[in-house]
Formats: C-alpha cells, sequence, structure tokens
C-alpha cells in the first residue's frame, strides 16, 4: 500500500530531482545522482507522451530483438500531486528517511535479504546494496562495512545468485579484507568462473598469488579459468607454471596455457613458447601460432624492432595458417618502413596469393620520397582485379610515375581497369590529361565509360586553367569526344562556356548539335533565351530538334516573367517559316500560358495544315489552367480524327483532376461532361481513374453508376472504393447506396 | 521532364564519385565457383533473418552452413538456405566451433547474442575467417580492444553492422555537417526508445533443443530463467539495454562526421531510471539521458524515451541542424535549402546490401572496411563509457589514447573475465 501511494504521487518527470531522490530509494530502484551543470536537457526535438517511468513490465516477447523496440509501452499511473507527497511525509515521518535510499545503517538487512535472491527474482537487496556501492566510490568510509557484508554474500549460506552478485560488486570495490573469501571459491567449480570475475579486476600481487596456488589442485574447466585469469592478467612469475601446463596431453588446458604465455609475452613466455613450437603437436600449432604473433608484438612494442621483425619474419615463412602469413607480413610492412617497398615487390612477385592483395594495399603506405615505377611495371603481372586495387594505391600515392602509370590503364583492354583508372584520375590529374582524355572518349565503346571521362573532366584540378584547356579541346577533339566535352564543360563552367555551346548548336554532326542544346538548358540565362529560341526557330536537323525543343522549354521555365516567356514564343512564331520549327513553337506556347498564348494556340488550332493543327492541339491538351477548357471540350466533341480527340479528352482529364483538390459541384459537373463524351471504354477508364479521387458524394454517384457497365466494373468498383475512403465517414447513405452496387473485396 | 509543367531548378548538378560497379569486375551473372566468396551463420535468430536475405542477393557469395545453439532456429535457417539455393546442401552446427573449422568456409556472419559479438569474433578470426558482425560488437571496452588487436594480428577483414554508414540520408547528412552547412558543429543529439521492465520470473528447465551452455557462452552460468534468456538485452550480464544496442549506430555517426573514428569523447556523464526492482529483474535504463565532450568541445547529447518510432539523429551548428528520422528515413534541416544538395538515390538503413557489398570488396582488397573494428569499437566505446558512468553515479574523464579512466572503479569495469572455456 505504501508503495502504491508514494509511487502514485511520486512518479512523475514533474517532480524533478525531489521525486528522483524519493523514488531512488522506494519505488525506482536506484538513480544516478543529476547530472553536473552545464549540462542541461535540451529542448527535446520531439515530444511523443510526457516521459512516463515503468511501472509495469513490458512483455517483450523471445523473438524481438532490440532493434524491433518494445511491444508494449509501460505507463505509470497519473500524478497526484506535491500536496500528497508532502501529507504522506506528514503520515509517515519515517518515510522521508527511508525513501532517501539505503544508508549504512541498511547494509546488515539488504545483506541478509540478498542472501537469499535467486535468478529472476526481485532485486531490491541487490539495488540497494548496489546504490552504496555507486556511493562509496566517493565515499570510501563507506567501504569497509560494504565489502564485509559482500564478503559475507560469499560464504555458504548464501545463493550462487547472492555469490554472483556480491562477486560482481567487489570486483568493482573489493580490497584486500575480500581475498581470502574469493579465493576459497576459487576451489569449487560453480563458483571459480565468478571469483576470477572479481579477482582479475585487482591491481597486481595477492590476487595473482592467489590464483597461481590454486592452479595447483584444479583440473579440467576449473584448470582452464585460472589459467585464462593468468595470462588476462599478464602475471609474469606464473610463466613457468604456464609453460608446464602447455605440455598436459589435456589439449584445452594446454591451449589455455599457451594463450596465456602469449599475452604476457615476456623473454621467458616467448622461450617457452618457441620450445612448445619446436614439437610440434598439430592440434595446438593454432595458438602457438597466434602466441608467437603476441611475442613479437610485445618485441615491437618494447622497441626491439630487429628482433620483432626477425620473429615475423620467421612466422611468414613457416605458418601454413593464411591468416598467420597475413598478419606478420602486415606488421613487417608496418614495422619495417625501409624495406616496405621491397618486401610488397617481392610479394607481387611471389606465389603466395595471400599475400598479393594486402602488398598492394600497403602501396599507398611506401614513403613518398619513393618512386612508383616499380610498382607500376607490375601493373601487366597482375590480373584485372588486381589492378584496379593497385591502380587505386597508385593514386593515394600520386606521384608522376603513378600518374604514367595510370593513365597508361586508360587504355586497357578491360573494361574495369579503364573504369578504376579514369576515377582515379579525376582524383589526381589537372589540365595535362586533357587531350588523353579527349582520345580516350574517342575510342569509348560504352557509355559508361564516356560518363565516367565526363565525370574525369568536371573533377580535374586546375580551376579557371583547366577549364581554358577544356574549352579549346571543344574545338579540336574529334564528334565523338565533343558531344562529352561539352557536356564536361556545361557542369565545370556553366553559363560562361554559353558562347561556346551556341556554336555547337549549328554544328551538322547531331551528337555535337544535341550536346550542345542540353548543355544550353541547363546553363542559359535569361538574357541567352531569345538566341537559343531564335536556334530553335532556324534548326534543320530533325534528329536534333527534341533536345533543342527540350533545351528551350527549360530556359524559357527559367524566366520569371509569364508575359515575357509568351510574346518571346509567340514573336518567333510569327517569324518561323518551316512546319518543323512552328510546331517547335507551338509546343512551347504551354510555358507562357497567357492569354495572348491561348489566342495564338486557338488560332493554330484551325489552320490549314494538319501538322500545325495537331501541334496546336497538343499544346492547348497541355494547357496549365482551365481557361482551355471550353476549347478543349469543343475540340473533344468535334474532333478533326480519333487520335486528336483522344489527346484533347487526355487533356480534360488531366485538368479535372488537377480540381480534385477542391471538390465542388462545378468539377463534378465537368466529369458529367467527359463521361458523356467517353466513347470507348478506354475513355471511361481514363476518367474513371481521375474520378476516383473526388472526395464529394455526386463523384460517388457518377462512379457508381459505371459499375454496370461491364468493361469498366474493376475501374468503377475502385474509384467508388477510393472515394468511399476519401469521404471519411461522411454521407453514409450515399456511401451505402454506392457499396450495395460494388462487389466485396476478396 | 513534362512538356508542361517546368519547375525551375538550383543549378546542383555535383559530381557523382565513381565506383566500379561488380557487375564490370565480371561478377553479374554466372559467378564462376573459383570467384566466389563462401560464408557461414553464426546465431540465425532474429536479426539474421533480417540480413541473411540480403546476404543471399549477392551471386558472388554463398552461404555453405549455418550455426546456432537453438535447434529450431537451426532448422529453420538451414532450410531458408537451402531453398535459396534449392538444394539440400546446407551444413547445419549446433557447435560454431565445427563451422569454424570448415576449410572451405571464407567468411561469417555473426548475429548472435551481443554477449557472442566479440568472442565469437576473435574465435572466428582465429579460425581465419573474415567476419561481419551484428553490433553491438563487444560486452566490455577491454574485450574491444581485444577483437581489435585480434583482427590486427591475424589480417583479418571486419565488417560490423552499424550499416548506416553505407545509408544515403545518413551520408548525406555528414557530408553537409563536413561541408560546413550548418557552421560549426556544436551539439550531436541522438534519441533512442525508452526501455522495458522485465517482470521477475522463476528458473525452469532448459528447453529440448537448446544449447544452454553454449548460449550463455562467457557469461557467469545461472539457471534458466526464461525473462532473462528471451530479453537477454536488458541484462548487463548479457547486454547493455537499449542505449548501447541502437545507441551505437548513432555514436557511430557522431564519430564518423567528427572525424574521430581512432579516437573519442574525453568525458561522459549519464543518468537513467532503472526498473523498479520489487517487480523486474532486469538491470539496464528504462530512460536517461547521457552526454559526452570531446576534446575539440563538441558534446554528444543522447536521450533514450519515447516510442521506438521516435528515434533520431541530429546535428546543431552554429548556422543551422540537419537530422535524420530514423523511422522514416527522412532528412530535414534548417535552413532549408541545404536539402537541395541532396542527390536522390542510396539505400535504406533496412537495406544492408551497401554494407555487404563494402564487406565483400574488402575481402578481396584487403584494404579495411567502412566499419571496421578500431572504428566499431571506438563508437561503442561511447556507450559503454555512459552505462559505467550511469552505474558508478559519477562524471568520468576518458583518456582515449591509453584507454582508461581517471576513476579507479570504472577503469576495473574495462573488462569480464569470460567464463572456462572461452577466452578473448
Amino acid at each position: 500500500m505504501k508503495t502504491l501511494l508514494l509511487r502514485a504521487c511520486l512518479e512523475s518527470s514533474d517532480f524533478g530531482p525531489l521525486s528522483e531522490t524519493f523514488v531512488g530509494g522506494l519505488c525506482r530502484g536506484p538513480l544516478s545522482p543529476p547530472l553536473s551543470p552545464p549540462f542541461v536537457e535540451s529542448q527535446p526535438i520531439r515530444r511523443s507522451s510526457r516521459q512516463r517511468v515503468a511501472t509495469k513490465g513490458c512483455d517483450k516477447g523471445p523473438d524481438k530483438g532490440p532493434d524491433k523496440g518494445p511491444d508494449k509501452a509501460f505507463r505509470s499511473p497519473e500524478l497526484l500531486g506535491r500536496a500528497l507527497l508532502a501529507l504522506l511525509l506528514i503520515v509517515w515521518p519515517g518515510g522521508a528517511t527511508w525513501a532517501a535510499g539505503p544508508t549504512e545503517g541498511d547494509i546488515p538487512r539488504l545483506a541478509k535479504e540478498a542472501a537469499a535472491c535467486q535468478p529472476g527474482q526481485s532485486l531490491e537487496p541487490f539495488r540497494g546494496l548496489e546504490v552504496l556501492v555507486r556511493e562509496s566510490v566517493s565515499r570510501p568510509a563507506l567501504r569497509k562495512p560494504l565489502e564485509a557484508a559482500l564478503v559475507e554474500l560469499l560464504g555458504p549460506g548464501s545463493s550462487l545468485e547472492a555469490k554472483r552478485f556480491a562477486c560482481r560488486q567487489l570486483g568493482i570495490v573489493g580490497g584486500s579484507a575480500a581475498l581470502p573469501a574469493l579465493a576459497s571459491l576459487l576451489a569449487n567449480e560453480d563458483t571459480v568462473g565468478i571469483a576470477c570475475l572479481a579477482l582479475t579486476t585487482y591491481p597486481p600481487g595477492k590476487a595473482d598469488e592467489i590464483l597461481r596456488g590454486a592452479v595447483a589442485s584444479a583440473s579440467g574447466a576449473r584448470r582452464i579459468q585460472l589459467i585464462t585469469a593468468l595470462g588476462d592478467r599478464r602475471d609474469a612469475a606464473a610463466v613457468r607454471l604456464l609453460a608446464r601446463a602447455a605440455n598436459e596431453a589435456d589439449v584445452g588446458v594446454a591451449e589455455a596455457a599457451i594463450a596465456a604465455l602469449g599475452k604476457i609475452g615476456d623473454a621467458a613466455a616467448r622461450e617457452a613458447i618457441a620450445a612448445l613450437r619446436s614439437k610440434a603437436r598439430p592440434a595446438l600449432a593454432p595458438v602457438l601460432a597466434e602466441a608467437a604473433l603476441r611475442g613479437a608484438e610485445r618485441l615491437s612494442a618494447s622497441g626491439d624492432r630487429r628482433r620483432a621483425i626477425a620473429a615475423y619474419e620467421e612466422l611468414l615463412a613457416s605458418s601454413p595458417a593464411a591468416s598467420v602469413r597475413r598478419g606478420a607480413f602486415e606488421a613487417l610492412l608496418r614495422l619495417d618502413e625501409k624495406r616496405r617497398q621491397g618486401r610488397i615487390l617481392a610479394a607481387l612477385e611471389g606465389m603466395d596469393s595471400v599475400l598479393k592483395p594486402v602488398a598492394i594495399a600497403a602501396v599507398g603506405t611506401v614513403p613518398a620520397g619513393l618512386s612508383s615505377g616499380p610498382f607500376v611495371a607490375q601493373l601487366h603481372h597482375l590480373t584485372s582485379a588486381e589492378q584496379v586495387w593497385m591502380i587505386d594505391s597508385l593514386a593515394a600515392r600520386g606521384d608522376i610515375e603513378a600518374r604514367l602509370g595510370i593513365c597508361a590503364s586508360v587504355s586497357s583492354p578491360d573494361l574495369g581497369v579503364r573504369l578504376a583508372a579514369i576515377r582515379a584520375l579525376s582524383q589526381v590529374g589537372d589540365a595535362s590529361l586533357v587531350s588523353m582524355f579527349a582520345r580516350a572518349l574517342g575510342s569509348s565503346k560504352s557509355v559508361e565509360e564516356s560518363r565516367a571521362i565526363e565525370t574525369a573532366l568536371v573533377n580535374l584540378r586546375g580551376g579557371a586553367a583547366t577549364d581554358k584547356v577544356i574549352t579549346a579541346e571543344v574545338k579540336h577533339c574529334g564528334r565523338k569526344a565533343r558531344a562529352g566535352f561539352i557536356s564536361a564543360l556545361a557542369r565545370r563552367v556553366g553559363s560562361a562556356a554559353n558562347p561556346v555551346f551556341f556554336a555547337e548548336t549549328e554544328s551538322k554532326e547531331p551528337t555535337v548539335a544535341r550536346a550542345a542544346f542540353r548543355a544550353l538548358g541547363t546553363t542559359a540565362e535569361e538574357a541567352d533565351v531569345p538566341a537559343l529560341v531564335e536556334a530553335l526557330v532556324n534548326l534543320s536537323d530533325r534528329e536534333v530538334r527534341p533536345d533543342a525543343e527540350h533545351a528551350a522549354l527549360q530556359a524559357l521555365g527559367r524566366m520569371p516573367s509569364v508575359p515575357s516567356r509568351s510574346a518571346l514564343v509567340r514573336n518567333a512564331l510569327g517569324r518561323a517559316h518551316t512546319l518543323d520549327s512552328r510546331r517547335s513553337l507551338l509546343g512551347l506556347l504551354s510555358i507562357g500560358a497567357d492569354a495572348p498564348a491561348l489566342a495564338a494556340a486557338k488560332t493554330a488550332a484551325t489552320d490549314s495544315d494538319p501538322v500545325i493543327r495537331e501541334a496546336a492541339i497538343r499544346a492547348l491538351a497541355d494547357w496549365p489552367d482551365a481557361a482551355v477548357w471550353d476549347t478543349l471540350a469543343g475540340l473533344c466533341n468535334q474532333p478533326q480524327n480519333e487520335a486528336l480527340r483522344g489527346v484533347a479528352l487526355r487533356g480534360l482529364v488531366r485538368l479535372a483532376s488537377e480540381g480534385n483538390d477542391h471538390p465542388d459541384s462545378a468539377l463534378v459537373g465537368r466529369y458529367n461532361f467527359l463521361v458523356g463524351s467517353a466513347r470507348t471504354d478506354a475513355d471511361l477508364k481514363l476518367i474513371l481513374g481521375a474520378l476516383g479521387g473526388v472526395a464529394h458524394p455526386d463523384a460517388l454517384h457518377l462512379a457508381a453508376s459505371l459499375v454496370t457497365r461491364p468493361g469498366v466494373r474493376p475501374e468503377a468498383e475502385a474509384a467508388v472504393r477510393r472515394i468511399v475512403g476519401a469521404l471519411k465517414g461522411q454521407y453514409p447513405e450515399a456511401v451505402a447506396d454506392a457499396l450495395r452496387q460494388v462487389r466485396p473485396v476478396k | 521532364m513534362s512538356r508542361r509543367r517546368f519547375l525551375g531548378r538550383a543549378a546542383a548538378a555535383a559530381a557523382m564519385p565513381l565506383v566500379v560497379p561488380g557487375s564490370v569486375l565480371g561478377l553479374n551473372g554466372a559467378v564462376a565457383p573459383s570467384n566466389r566468396i563462401t560464408f557461414g551463420a553464426i546465431g540465425v535468430g532474429n536479426r539474421a533473418r533480417d540480413t541473411l536475405p540480403n546476404f543471399l542477393s549477392f551471386r558472388e557469395l554463398r552461404f555453405l552452413a549455418v550455426s546456432d545453439c537453438r535447434q529450431e532456429r537451426l532448422n529453420s535457417a538451414k532450410a531458408l538456405v537451402d531453398k535459396h539455393y534449392d538444394n539440400p546442401d546446407c551444413r547445419a552446427y549446433r557447435d560454431f566451433r565445427e563451422l569454424l573449422a570448415e576449410q572451405d568456409i571464407d567468411a561469417v556472419s555473426i548475429a548472435t547474442g551481443n554477449r557472442w559479438h566479440g568472442l565469437g569474433s576473435m574465435y572466428a578470426a582465429r579460425a581465419g575467417k573474415d567476419i561481419y558482425c551484428e553490433k553491438p560488437v563487444t560486452l566490455t571496452l577491454g574485450e574491444g580492444r581485444a577483437l581489435v588487436d585480434t583482427c590486427r594480428r591475424l589480417g583479418t577483414v571486419y565488417q560490423a553492422g552499424t550499416q548506416r554508414r553505407s545509408t544515403g540520408s545518413y551520408r548525406f547528412a555528414r557530408e553537409m555537417v563536413r561541408q560546413g552547412k550548418i557552421g560549426r558543429l556544436r551539439t550531436v543529439e541522438m534519441q533512442v526508445w525508452a526501455g522495458p521492465g522485465i517482470p521477475c520470473d522463476k528458473a525452469v528447465a532448459v528447453p529440448e533443443g537448446w544449447d544452454y551452455e553454449l548460449w550463455l557462452g562467457q557469461v557467469p552460468w545461472q539457471p534458466f530463467v526464461p525473462a532473462r534468456v528471451n530479453a537477454w538485452q536488458y541484462f548487463w550480464d548479457t547486454a547493455e539495454g537499449v542505449l548501447t544496442d541502437m545507441g551505437c549506430h548513432y555514436t557511430d555517426q557522431m564519430q564518423w562526421t567528427l572525424g574521430t573514428d581512432d579516437t573519442g569523447p574525453v568525458e561522459f556523464e549519464a543518468r537513467g531510471e532503472l526498473p523498479d526492482p520489487a517487480r523486474f529483474c532486469s538491470d539496464t535504463p528504462i530512460t536517461g539521458t547521457a552526454r559526452c565532450k570531446y576534446a575539440s568541445g563538441v558534446e554528444g547529447l543522447l536521450y533514450q524515451r519515447g516510442e521506438f518510432k521516435d528515434r533520431y539523429l541530429r546535428y546543431i551548428g552554429d548556422e543551422g541542424w540537419i537530422q535524420v528520422d530514423d523511422e522514416t528515413d527522412v532528412v530535414t534541416a534548417q535552413p532549408k535549402s541545404i536539402l537541395a544538395f541532396r542527390t536522390t538515390g542510396g539505400s535504406g538503413w533496412g537495406d544492408a546490401s551497401d554494407h555487404i557489398r563494402n564487406l565483400l570488396d574488402s575481402i578481396r582488397s584487403r584494404e579495411p572496411t567502412l566499419c571496421n573494428p578500431e572504428v566499431a569499437h571506438r563508437a561503442i566505446t561511447v556507450c559503454q563509457a555512459w552505462n559505467l558512468s550511469l552505474r558508478l553515479g559519477r562524471k568520468l574523464k576518458w583518456d582515449p589514447a591509453r584507454e582508461r579512466f581517471d576513476v579507479a572503479e570504472a577503469n576495473r569495469m574495462l573488462y569480464r573475465e569470460p567464463r572456462a572455456p572461452w577466452r578473448a
């Protein structure tokens, strides 16, 4: 009852530090003290529910990993207020003390209760002791009685769970007083592990003696535990003991002892390991090799490079295990800078395939003063995959020989190698590579490679100087390369190169002209638009026309003034002589969709030339606003041909659908018109697709009316369901009526 | 682009780095057996069910074996692999050491419980296998350093499963920070969800089909208590709760963005609300707040609160902020103009394919992976240090070069002696 009441009033984040103190001792278990200033919890970006405290369990299922989140959140009861808290304190005068957290005086009681704890059961006594352990970190006076209590928990009257807890805590705060009790646990297979948990955290000295002493009488798993602990403690005094254990018949014990010797790694340990290796028990070869590697590491760390290198070289030469050879080789490369290049070359020329990738990866680490020439010379001995890696490593070096080697790889017969070379040069190259890229682009056989070269051109270093070289190259390079150069120039230089692009729009070579127009599509500024439109007007090559139209569309779209766009296009239309040009310009009218533009399009829709009429009708179908509705409706009802009727209808459906966000009777009226104008099931399907987005009861009625038409039943039913969903429970009668006509969903 | 509709756009055609696709290296289509990298899976529970399909989608790798100490999981994993390859050849082992002993296996993916991540990886490295291991990569700081040293000693290629380094949204956010788009970075704010309290429970007999000794691994022996076993994430013996489990993804991002992959913060402070011990047997915090500080002055702030879907990572600078919502993968920013720099593409964090691709490339080239052991260890060090601060109830100063705290008791908690016969 007490718990419930206090919890009710305390468990709220509104109480702040006061409640934390109370709760820390009572309901919620230990809390860490508040964070020190200037730590201030910032305003959270998002608050979900108000912060609540766990009072109920979260029944996390067995198959939910932590990344899946909790199955259920837990919620606390609502807070009752500070007044209630104060009242309770008055009612329970002892409540304040008790609720303030355990004190030294609580230790005996907590220890007594802890002694009986079982796994999975209430942890209150443990939590209380943990609070005190935490406090003792800054209050050493607490340490003695606490340690005594924890030692008591190691006694025969305590549960295994209690002993485990005590060992864990003694591993944090245990001192010499706890050693005898911990030592006694080493004799038992059930407790040797938890005793080692504590003992291995002690400073060097007595704890090592205890562990060494316990080994003599231990066997099996217990022996292994103790031996491993000696190794983890790097106990040099245990080397002789471990060397003897390493010779035992029990492979588990021998392995543990060898591993421990490796961790200790001093001269005596290394000597023991060497002796063991010479006896060559096959089962122990892997652990011996690892121990030898550790010994070499120790030599290296102590500054004895010469002997470390000798040790690694011996392991490299003798070990059949790839991982050992790799590890030894990598260590030699790190350690022996003077001979690094030689070792790499030897590995590249050698027969050990395990070492080759390691050697290639290390090329970038060879001191900068040394030439990359010898590595470059190895390229043609390597497989394609290896060449790719080598190119990356050479790029990391970036010296002149490396660059030359990479340049040569640009013409490799292997696409992967070529791409790697291009990528590498884009990182380290400058204007001097422009001609080479021009040649490569000219001979490129794949789109991927062309794009890679283009990107490399964009990334070349050198700023304006490189821009100049690329610009000059545009004029000189072959037609195949020129398009790529134009594209690269657009990305690199932007509108500053517009004069070049305009010049190239007149190229007789379609790929070049197209590239130039594409460039202008992104780089043309407002002042350039008239010239771009003019270029479109004057264009004679039909293959280039779509790119030119698109470029003009992009450039016009960037002009802020719609009337200006309209005027420009209309003026050009007035000057255009060819059918193609007029058709192109009609296609641009919708980008400047004002009244004069609409008038021009309507006029063109009645032109004597069918090509012009079609272009105009398509332009009207693309019109961005409903000013064109009546014109399109007329074209739909009195079409010149079926194709154009379809174009007009699609335009009308699009315009109608753009009003779907604001459904009203006028919009539904338009849909009614569309349905009335439909001549085929295909027409109706198109209309129903848009009608389904109209959240209006009349639209629902319209859609439902089409359910009975067999050719469009599925589309009509789908439209009905969408509208019902969008109505969100409104118009229940209309909804019910419509749904009655629809087949149930399976 | 529609002819009728044109939107003005800022010209932001940033050059994309070129990546040589695997297909160009002859890895697409039918892959010759000699070009395949063979894998074994160690731990095939919930997480493996998510990631195995990603692995299996790579034609240039082949799973030859699976291992789990729970028979029913072993059976279903074998069935999954057999179905994928349309043959019954996948080998199944209760004891992962038998899988490691197989000479025809080049690499392993480890998706066990946390208590086995570090140790299992070290055993795999000793067996000469390259490794993909789920996060959190270790249980303790000492185990982490041992993992780094073991992989280095044996030339092991190792990828930690902090796959957000290969995720488009996170890479973009990092790039924007590094380009100075939010000014000088001041704070990295992170949020993970509030954890549960696990109700008290009773010990029962070990269920049929469990190798419980193997399941426990390095953890001190205890009876089989279903609550403790099924919710192992929330007990200090076997894990470190949500703060570490999920927090390490974000601390990894923080480390990466700050360029501190070989070092870390110098100060840690954390507080948390622990479960009611009268009713719950779990150890790890339900909610909490943690702070760290780098020598540069940048602070990391992690909140454990709210719901699973509320998690995020936010970089806050002098001139703005940028945030990745981990649930939706949506990036928001102030000023909003920052978002215009984002190019499309990149997989979401749920798809580990890019991360696996990085591992496979590294296995061949022997170059370090994106999330190599040192990187992974330093990232989780932040979370582990927070937990130590929380458990000791005090602020801790940390020397990232010596990897030592200024508080003796914290240094005693750097490593936990494993139960025999296991060793680091």
